[in-house]
């Protein structure tokens, strides 16, 4: 009841706004062109009868009724739950899975190239061009692509990061994990994952030497996607 | 003009007077009628000439082609050879000479490497030639050859969007009428196209002209009826025959990349899921039967086409599969006006439009669930092209804001063509009175 009474004020103040504007409204010039009032009538009695619409198309099996995710996963791996490989989690992972050539032909051609095309020669060019955009992404922050800076880079990062997290079992001391153990756990689940496909281990042997970052990983992957088989 | 006083002076003054132009009206009015009389005298001693001697028997012993430079030698005695041989067997009379040879400079004009007309001499060799008989004739064809490079570029305003093309033609490439065509296109709607297509006649024994070809398109659209733009990247290989009435038939396997990317904001799920890349492998057949005078501003005749496209099955392979047929005819007849003589102007057209996309199991699983059919291959209807009235696709199944086209769907119009008074009949300018209508069907 006492809220009616703090919204009923609110919404006299903004019947009272609204009517100075309607007063406005009326006095916008008039086009300098009009079409003649006979002609208007007989447009007017236009459309003289309205179908009922046509049946969408089949392929639009969608489900109106409630909100739909769209992610990278397997058929299999969607109906059990399991985390998704979306690019955007391993974006920060360029050299490691599109640059070197094994990660690339065993980790992101099998889930990012071949469910998009059966034709080789599509996906040739399609693989051609997400290395591009990898490499140019990687050259916007220095003029040449240094190996061994970009994985000291990763070490350090992942010193930080386990320094960051102690001997707590979540970020910043909290009893459950936010949005920055959703995002790490993005990074080092698939990075982590023997089910990946990963051949070239380096940056995966660079975070398992952190302890810590690697039980929280599995703590977390316990706790949300138990009872699954790993991505 | 003659006047009394002393010579000279009479003569200056006639002259400094000019010339009376009625006078001069009539003087070029009465050498035009002389010149006109003796060329009817010519091509009536002409044809009195052929007429009387029609049915002479000749033997031809050469044909030659002058002033083609560029083109070769293999080409043309392909097309003049076999009236050559056929000569040998037995003797022509001059009427049927003169006909084998014109259709050959018919099939010559076909390639639009010459311009029209071709013309045709005839001449007996010298006496003093050892290897000539009596009865012998030599052809001669004089020809022009168009220029072998064709640069256009312009601008297109129409059919809801602007564009600047540039097109450039290169003909008879290697001296066989081969002809290389490029274009580039820049729009508002058609963001760009690039086409390249290369044409070669194959020589054959049937009547009529088989060509080959092969080309290779680039192309980005944006389509905003349905929130996306759509990329094209595609090949193709076409054979073609046109016959001498000129009704076409055109077999062709294409590959191409499609993909549907860039989409709005607010793009629907249908859209949203027919989103990414697919690859159409297809064979395509057309049949065009034009009998139109005009294609434009049709007064008279008729038009048929009909396109067969079977996409994914079997050997195909490729993302997307399915049968696809399409119908267009076109008719026109003019209307005479009681009171006017001659070409009213006034004319009467219809059209008919229909079509089926059907589709079908990809590759060679053929118990497996047809492939549902996808915006990419899917029928738009709607606009100033077909069906007027209605916004660019505005017609049939719409997700949201977006058309998303159908499977099936027909269309007709009727069409009604007046002159405007004061411009007149001979110029392409008419009041059209149109009824037309379209709808899909699932």
């Amino acid at each position: 009841m006492s809220q009616d009474d703090k919204t009923t004020p609110e919404n006299k103040t903004q019947a009272n706004t609204t009517e100075p504007s309607s007063k406005s409204s009326s006095s916008k010039p008039k086009p300098w062109f009009d079409t003649p009032a006979p002609v208007k009538r007989l447009f007017g009695r236009f459309p003289l009868q309205t179908y009922a619409p046509n049946h969408l198309p089949l392929r639009t099996a969608v489900d109106r009724s409630r909100n739909n995710l769209y992610i990278f996963t397997t058929d299999e791996a969607a109906g059990s739950g399991a985390p998704s490989f979306n690019p955007s989690c391993l974006k920060w992972q360029l050299y490691a899975l599109y640059l070197t050539p094994s990660n690339f032909d065993s980790v992101a051609k099998p889930r990012y190239i071949l469910p998009t095309c059966s034709n080789p020669l599509v996906r040739q060019t399609i693989s051609y061009q997400l290395r591009q955009a990898a490499a140019t992404e990687l050259l916007k922050q220095s003029p040449a692509i240094d190996v061994e800076s970009l994985f000291r880079d990763a070490e350090k990062a992942w010193e930080a990061l386990s320094e960051l997290l102690g001997d707590d079992g979540y970020f910043f001391a909290e009893e459950t994990p936010g949005l920055f153990d959703a995002s790490v756990f993005a990074y080092t689940h698939l990075l982590l994952s023997e089910t990946m496909g990963w051949k070239d281990k380096k940056l995966a042997d660079a975070l398992a030497k952190h302890d810590n970052l690697v039980r929280h990983s599995e703590r977390i992957s316990h706790k949300y996607f138990d009872e699954i088989e790993p991505a | 003009m003659a006047s009394s006083g002393a010579p000279d002076e009479t003569i200056f003054e006639t002259l400094r007077k000019g010339v009376d132009p009625q006078l001069q009206e009539e003087k070029l009015r009465e050498a035009a009628a002389r010149q006109h009389a003796v060329q009817v005298k010519e091509q009536r001693r002409l044809a009195e000439l052929i007429d009387s001697n029609s049915s002479l028997p000749c033997t031809i012993s050469s044909i030659r082609v002058l002033n083609a430079p560029h083109t070769r030698k293999t080409f043309l005695s392909r097309i003049f050879d076999p009236i050559i041989t056929a000569n040998k067997e037995r003797p022509y009379t001059l009427a049927e000479a003169i006909r084998e040879v014109s259709i050959g400079a018919d099939k010559l004009h076909r390639y639009d490497i010459f311009h029209q007309p071709i013309s045709l001499f005839i001449d007996r060799p010298s006496k003093t030639d050892p290897s000539s008989t009596p009865t012998d004739i030599d052809i001669y064809l004089s020809v022009r050859e168009k220029s072998r490079l064709l640069l256009k570029t312009g601008t297109d305003v129409g059919n809801a969007e602007g564009s600047a093309y540039g097109n450039l033609l290169l003909r008879n490439i290697f001296g066989g009428a081969e002809s290389l065509n490029l274009n580039a296109s820049l729009g508002t709607r058609t963001r760009s196209s690039y086409q390249a297509a290369f044409e070669a006649p194959i020589p054959s024994a049937t009547p009529g002209d088989l060509r080959a070809e092969i080309g290779g398109l680039a192309s980005s659209t944006q389509n905003a009826f349905a929130s996306h733009e759509e990329v094209l990247k595609g090949a193709w290989t076409k054979t073609r025959w046109i016959s001498n009435s000129g009704t076409r038939h055109e077999l062709s396997y294409s590959g191409t990349w499609r993909q549907i990317t860039g989409l709005g904001s607010s793009a629907s799920p249908t859209v949203r899921g027919d989103a990414g890349d697919s690859f159409k492998s297809s064979i395509t057949h057309t049949y065009i039967n034009d009998r139109r005078d005009n294609a434009l501003l049709p007064t008279r005749g008729y038009f048929t086409k009909t396109l067969l496209e079977l996409a994914g099955w079997g050997p195909l392979q490729g993302d997307v599969a399915f049968a696809k047929t399409e119908l267009q005819t076109q008719g026109a007849i003019p209307i005479p006006l009681p009171g006017v003589q001659g070409d009213s102007g006034v004319s009467l057209s219809t059209g008919f439009r229909a079509g089926l996309l059907y589709p079908l199991s990809l590759g060679f699983d053929f118990d497996s669930k047809p492939t549902p059919s996808r915006i990419n291959d899917r029928f738009q209807l709607g606009g100033p092209a077909d069906v007027r009235g209605f916004r660019l696709s505005g017609l049939g199944p719409r997700d949201g804001a977006d058309s998303v086209g159908g499977d099936l769907y027909a269309a007709g119009s009727a069409n009604l063509l007046f002159p405007i008074p004061r411009v007149g009949v001979d110029r392409p300018f008419r009041f059209q009175a149109f009824v037309n209508g379209g709808g899909y069907s699932l």
